[in-house]
């Protein structure tokens, strides 16, 4: 399989901007190298824990425990009902302890924190530990979402998010399959609920693919390619992406920096998708083909394709929105929407 | 001066409602209307007098919070922590009161060449409720509703809904002659006496003489049981004499 290319010599404060707009990944080798959570682990897998505790405030958050039969993979149930491992409030410091605790047993079930915002339980960490992602100040942006991601030998099954994404590995080893979005429907989604974390996964079982029963799993594995990260590397995952991340020593932490540079009050691109469920996928072949234009001319090509050629104060909804049109498309979406 | 406008989320984007109650806010009134879509709740907590509108001739519900005019024996200055409403002690508001500066307009839309009636809230900004500094907002960040703009939705609802449900269930008492007048005879604890007159309540002499045939239309149409919520709610006469009996006590007339 490819591998995903990798630049040197990149610190945390001069991540070169080009290189995060260009939507393709690349491993920025050692890029957090330098950070006190990474020079900790390679003391020992207990200095690394310990010096994540000495931030800990105590807030409860979701523990993932797995079965020791899954071999930490997160998955679903015989028909794809239900997730086939249970999650529970928990503590941080237990679950790390918990971890280190299970490294010499066989059987033991295995643990994940997945994407736990860092500000709200490990005050201070991201100021010792920091990157500065190069955006251009936008005064409607999110600002980054720094989240922290713990656990054993534990498989996170393919998926996408909506967000651009820095994932550093902090401790342990963490391989990263990744699928351009155009793989889709090679890599066969499953179901848009319940999902592992919020996002849809493949149904492929990457360590034993079922070829038979996804054919075109082929075709996605000649596109793929493979970021091996290990503590102080970082991969940049443009938003969009499917990625496949497997988590493969016993003790694993990893850092991720979200970013979207999109106003805040649009709404996510899934709402427009159940929407298009409601209003489009269930109607004639013929509509649905006209539908594709429609969206093309409106949605796909960009506001000018639909507005240009219409006078500034005739374009209403046609200009790209503000804050105000924004309010008024969501109150006339509710309105036209509740009956 | 009342000024009314179509509440929408660029306008009244930074407005805050006050949902609180008191006399300077207009509450203290001793009666307003009320709807069949809500008499399970109110005769929890008021009685439940019938009329005859002098100017329409159509039957009202009326509902009681005091015995002489302006007085609301509901309305407290002592907000203690498990009270539901800021300013008044029940576990219930009546719609008309809750809905504070807000009503039910009409809009007209034709759609495919027909007139439909849209039922869409509006809010008298000049209501004194309306506009203060550290009420409730109405939109969420982004412009979707606030929780506190949902629930006054549900209040205007069962105005809405309950205008017509409540001309129908007169219709029906009136067709069983269920309605005869009452006249409330009251005598205070200082000796003070109190006659209110003009009203009618549901017999409950005539409602048990009911033929079958009868009880099971108003059972169908859900009557039978707005009957006897207003036969029940007669018993918080007793509970109004009460406040007002220890309001004279304290010395506060």
């Amino acid at each position: 399989m490819k591998k995903t290319t990798i630049l040197h010599g990149i610190g945390p404060s001069n991540i070169p901007e080009n290189v995060i707009s260009s939507a393709k990944p690349v491993v920025f080798k050692q890029l957090v190298g330098e950070w006190p959570m990474v020079k900790a682990g390679q003391d020992s897998d207990r200095a690394s824990v310990e010096y994540l505790k000495s931030f800990y405030n105590g807030n409860p958050t979701i523990v993932c425990k797995i079965p020791a039969e899954n071999n930490g993979r997160m998955f679903y149930n015989e028909n794809c009902t239900r997730l086939d491992y249970e999650s529970f409030k928990g503590r941080i410091d237990e679950t790390l302890d918990a971890i280190l605790d299970g490294i010499h047993q066989t059987d033991s079930p295995a643990y994940y924190i997945a994407s736990n915002i860092i500000d709200t339980h490990l005050p201070g960490f991201n100021e010792k530990n920091n990157l500065v992602i190069p955006r251009e100040p936008h005064t409607d942006a999110m600002s980054d979402r720094v989240s922290i991601w713990i656990g054993g030998a534990t498989t996170a099954t393919c998926h996408f998010d909506a967000l651009d994404n820095i994932a550093c590995c902090v401790a342990g080893r963490r391989r990263f399959t990744l699928f351009p979005p155009n793989q889709i429907s090679n890599l066969y989604p499953g179901p848009l609920e319940p999902t592992p974390g919020g996002q849809v996964i493949s149904l492929v079982d990457f360590k034993n693919p079922n070829f038979e029963k996804f054919p075109r799993f082929k075709d996605a594995l000649l596109t793929a390619q493979v970021a091996d990260l290990e503590p102080g590397d970082a991969l940049y995952i443009p938003s969009m992406w499917w990625h496949h991340v497997e988590s493969i020593e016993p003790y694993n932490v990893l850092i991720n920096y979200w970013w979207e540079d999109a106003p805040f009050f649009l709404t996510s691109g899934m709402n427009a998708l159940y929407m298009a469920m409601l209003g489009i996928r269930d109607k004639s072949a013929h509509e649905r083909e006209a539908w594709k234009h429609v969206f093309d001319h409106y949605i796909f090509d960009g506001p000018e394709k639909s507005n240009s050629y219409i006078p500034s104060d005739a374009r209403g909804f046609l200009h790209t929105l503000d804050r105000l049109g924004g309010r008024k498309l969501r109150a006339l979406l509710i309105n036209k929407l509740n009956r | 001066m009342q000024k009314i406008e179509v509440l929408n989320n660029i306008t009244h984007e930074h407005l805050r409602v006050n949902p609180g109650f008191s006399t300077a806010l207009g509450d203290g009134v001793v009666s307003t209307l009320t709807y069949v879509t809500e008499f399970s709740d109110v005769q929890k907590e008021y009685p439940i007098l019938c009329r005859k509108n002098p100017d329409t001739g159509e039957y009202q519900a009326v509902v009681f919070f005091g015995l002489q005019k302006d007085e609301n024996l509901f309305l407290t200055t002592v907000d203690s922590a498990n009270q539901r409403y800021i300013g008044w002690h029940a576990d219930y508001v009546p719609a008309v009161i809750a809905r504070g500066p807000f009503s039910i307009g009409i809009q007209r839309e034709i759609v495919n060449g027909s007139e439909i009636h849209k039922p869409i809230v509006h809010i008298d900004i000049n209501h004194p409720k309306a506009a203060a500094d550290d009420g409730k907002v109405l939109f969420l960040e982004s412009g979707g509703h606030s929780p506190y703009l949902n629930y006054i939705s549900k209040i205007l609802d069962i105005i809405n809904n309950g205008i017509h449900l409540t001309k129908k269930m007169f219709d029906a008492f009136s067709r069983h002659q269920l309605l005869e007048d009452v006249v409330l005879d009251i005598e205070f604890q200082n000796q003070e006496k109190l006659k209110i007159a003009g009203f009618e309540t549901i017999s409950v002499d005539k409602l048990s003489r009911l033929n079958g045939e009868a009880l099971e239309e108003l059972n169908k149409e859900g009557f039978l049981q707005a009957a006897y919520l207003i036969v029940a709610s007669m018993s918080n006469i007793r509970k109004l004499i009460d406040l007002k009996n220890r309001k004279l006590l304290a010395g506060d007339k």
